[in-house]
């Protein structure tokens, strides 16, 4: 063998047709990204910076105000609340599921992700229809001759759960059951081999080992909680605001910009912050339940 | 033209499995409970897992469950272990009906295939796994995790996580795991199927000499037929559901009671033809030629069809000189194994394999070249035909 025919250098790649083309299709996107998305998202940060003022002002303010602390307190209550409630019903969901035969796995998976393509709007409204004062569910109850008087299921801090749980429930069932399907079959019976009741080997092996889809599902699910505007709106009717609708209302209605943009502005900052902390727990490709 | 096959020339050795000696079974620990399966039945839809097993396993000892694939080896050790409810059908273990127990009641120690460890615990952890459950103190679950991890040689990778072994290490943890709370019977699922050869050999003697020295039922599921011979006290073999035949390894090599069993367990030449009586003792007659097959309760009367089935390493042969007792026939292929020679040897009843010692081969193999089988008439079986 002789050192001597070394290959000639490759030449560098020309950019050619096809991958022009390819940029080209991907610079409309990153247009149409840039003019409705950053820019406007650099205005919101802008103005809560500037207005009325130049200064943190705004940002101080938040932390002083007692109406936007009234309004923070509510949302996390409210928040914590559906967020627990949504990952209890989302867990039993995705147990059942991955633990259904075969045959019905994508039967039931379909019912769970239906929802997705009612609106939010839509579904709030029946909500409405159903629970309210003369709705379906009192006037049964009140035919029955349960009750005497209708139950106030909304316009109140109930409502807004019940609403915010029945949209957030397949958000925690997804990356749940992503984590529950790696979870090896035989781990509970070679716990119940060991002496382990049903319970047992459930508390012991099989909670420990969802730990992770539980984490990226409360995070997740608490995430897509706080920015909820049309439920709180309606369902709460006015008695329970969050921060979303006191955001909206301070743009809208006082025409407060600098206060309404520095709550936004704070939001996504508390957002990204879990963002970051949740992409340190688990790989987003992983939790989505892609190889 | 009908020649009579000749009376032995020669005894034949037959071959004794390999059997470990040296570590008999010593002082052992635990109290070994025996299991007595009657008439279980299993059914998934249409197909029969299990259709009427029964067997005895006798307390301590090491009972091997033999089959192919799908045969309803894991159902029937699943149904011991208490995870298959069979339809009907009873187990009883120590002579007590434990066939409604839920498995965390059985005290059975299981190892798993794919082991089954638990990825969140430690090495101890997952050895301590059932102490924990039964609430002993902690300075209890030290000593004996620390005990059991001995046992397997593997006290120095305690705090190792299950993915941070190999593949033996492991199939050590199972086993410590399983063994930690002194079951009186340990059931084993293909436990060296995962590992490579050599390893596998090293695991076999570790588990025959762990066997030995506990004393513990083993209740050993696998489908290669070599690890059952040589590790096993009694095999049951284990065919669409049923047990075919069950016993010692020699009894069930020398003494396959079917066709399925003679060819499952090693290999084996048959030859197929009716009964016949000749001065009184049993031949088949089949191809011209008259095969003496030995006098037992299976030979069927004359007249009807009989197989006989005749160990490779049971046959002599010698070059053709035209005269002798022995069946005429032409070499085809061999290969040289070094301790043996395996030969392929064409005859008026088929084909014949014969493995002899290379010692003791009295010709030079030549292709085409006229050789004489030979062999004892207790060398034959006659085999049910179950194909
Ligand atoms: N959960 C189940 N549902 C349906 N059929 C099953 C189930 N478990 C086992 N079977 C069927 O029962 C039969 C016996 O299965 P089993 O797992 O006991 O075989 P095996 O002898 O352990 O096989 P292998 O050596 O491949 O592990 C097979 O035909 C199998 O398809
Ligand atoms: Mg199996």
């Amino acid at each position: 063998m002789s050192g001597a025919a070394l290959p000639a250098a490759p030449a560098l790649p020309r950019m050619d047709r096809t991958q022009l083309i390819v940029w080209a299709m991907a610079l409309l996107p990153i247009v149409v990204l840039c003019v409705f998305y950053f820019y406007p998202l650099m205005r919101v940060l802008t103005i809560s910076v500037t207005e009325p003022e130049f200064g943190l002002g705004n940002y101080r303010d938040i932390f002083t105000s007692s109406a936007v602390r009234r309004v923070v307190q509510t949302t996390l209550w409210i928040c914590v609340v559906s967020s627990v409630v949504s990952l209890f019903f989302g867990y039993l969901l995705a147990y059942a599921i991955v633990h259904a035969a075969p045959s019905w796995q994508s039967w039931m998976l379909l019912a769970v992700l239906l929802s997705f393509w009612v609106s939010v709007l839509i579904r709030t409204f029946s909500w409405i229809a159903l629970l309210q004062t003369r709705g379906l569910v009192n006037e049964t109850l009140q035919v029955i001759g349960l009750i005497d008087e209708p139950i106030r299921f909304i316009r109140n801090p109930f409502g807004v759960i019940l609403g915010m749980v029945h949209y957030m429930i397949p958000y925690a069932v997804l990356p749940l059951m992503a984590n529950m399907r790696t979870i090896d079959t035989r781990y509970v019976p070679a716990a119940r081999g060991l002496g382990a009741s049903p319970f047992g080997a459930f508390w012991r092996v099989f909670l420990p080992l969802s730990l992770p889809g539980l984490i990226s599902a409360s995070i997740l699910v608490f995430i897509f909680s706080i920015g909820f505007y049309i439920t709180p709106a309606l369902l709460g009717g006015g008695r329970s605001t969050m921060v979303a609708e006191y955001i909206a209302l301070q743009v809208n209605e006082t025409l407060a910009w600098g206060q309404g943009t520095a709550l936004a502005s704070s939001m996504l900052i508390l957002v990204f912050a879990m963002l970051v902390v949740l992409g340190r727990i688990v790989k987003f490709r992983t939790m989505f339940g892609a190889a | 033209m009908t020649r009579q096959h000749p009376l032995p020339s020669a005894a034949t050795l037959s071959p004794i499995p390999l059997q470990q000696e040296g570590l008999s079974m010593t002082q052992p620990d635990t109290a070994a409970s025996g299991l007595t399966i009657q008439r279980l039945v299993k059914q998934y839809g249409e197909t029969y897992a299990l259709k009427d097993v029964s067997l005895e396993i006798p307390a301590g000892s090491f009972t091997t469950l033999l089959g192919p694939s799908g045969s309803g080896k894991t159902t029937l050790l699943m149904s011991i272990a208490g995870f298959t409810r069979p339809e009907t059908g009873r187990i009883l273990a120590g002579g007590r009906d434990i066939t409604g127990l839920p498995p965390e009641k059985r005290e059975f120690g299981m190892v798993f295939q794919g082991y089954a460890l638990f990825p969140h615990l430690t090495v101890a952890g997952n050895v301590g796994f059932a102490l924990k459950l039964r609430r002993r103190s902690r300075s209890e679950i030290a000593t004996r995790v620390a005990a059991a991890l001995d046992l397997v040689q593997l006290s120095h990778l305690a705090d190792r996580y299950p993915r941070q072994l190999s593949g033996g290490q492991q199939q050590r943890v199972a086993l410590a795991r399983a063994l930690v709370f002194e079951p009186g019977v340990l059931l084993l699922d293909e436990p060296l199927s995962a590992l490579d050869k050599s390893l596998r050999a090293d695991l076999q003697w570790e588990l025959k000499a762990l066997h030995a020295r506990l004393g513990v039922t083993f209740v050993y599921v696998t489908h290669d037929q070599e690890e059952a011979l040589s590790m096993s006290d009694q095999i049951a073999i284990i065919r669409a559901g049923e047990v075919v035949q069950s016993g010692a390894p020699a009894e069930l090599y020398d003494r396959p009671k079917t066709h399925f069993i003679a060819d499952f367990l090693g290999r084996s030449n048959y030859v197929e033809g009716t009964v016949a009586r000749r001065d009184g003792r049993p031949v088949i007659e089949a191809a011209g030629q008259l095969v003496p097959v030995p006098e037992c309760a299976a030979v069927p009367a004359a007249g009807r069809p009989a197989i006989l089935a005749i160990r490779p390493e049971k046959i002599t042969v010698r070059p053709d000189d035209g005269q002798g007792p022995g069946l005429p026939g032409r070499l085809s292929a061999w290969s040289y194994l070094g301790a043996t020679i395996s030969c392929r040897v064409a005859t008026d009843l088929g084909e014949f394999h014969v493995h002899l010692p290379t010692w003791q081969a009295a010709f030079e193999p030549q292709p085409g070249q006229a050789l004489r089988l030979d062999w004892p008439p207790e060398a034959g079986r006659i085999v049910r035909d179950d194909r």
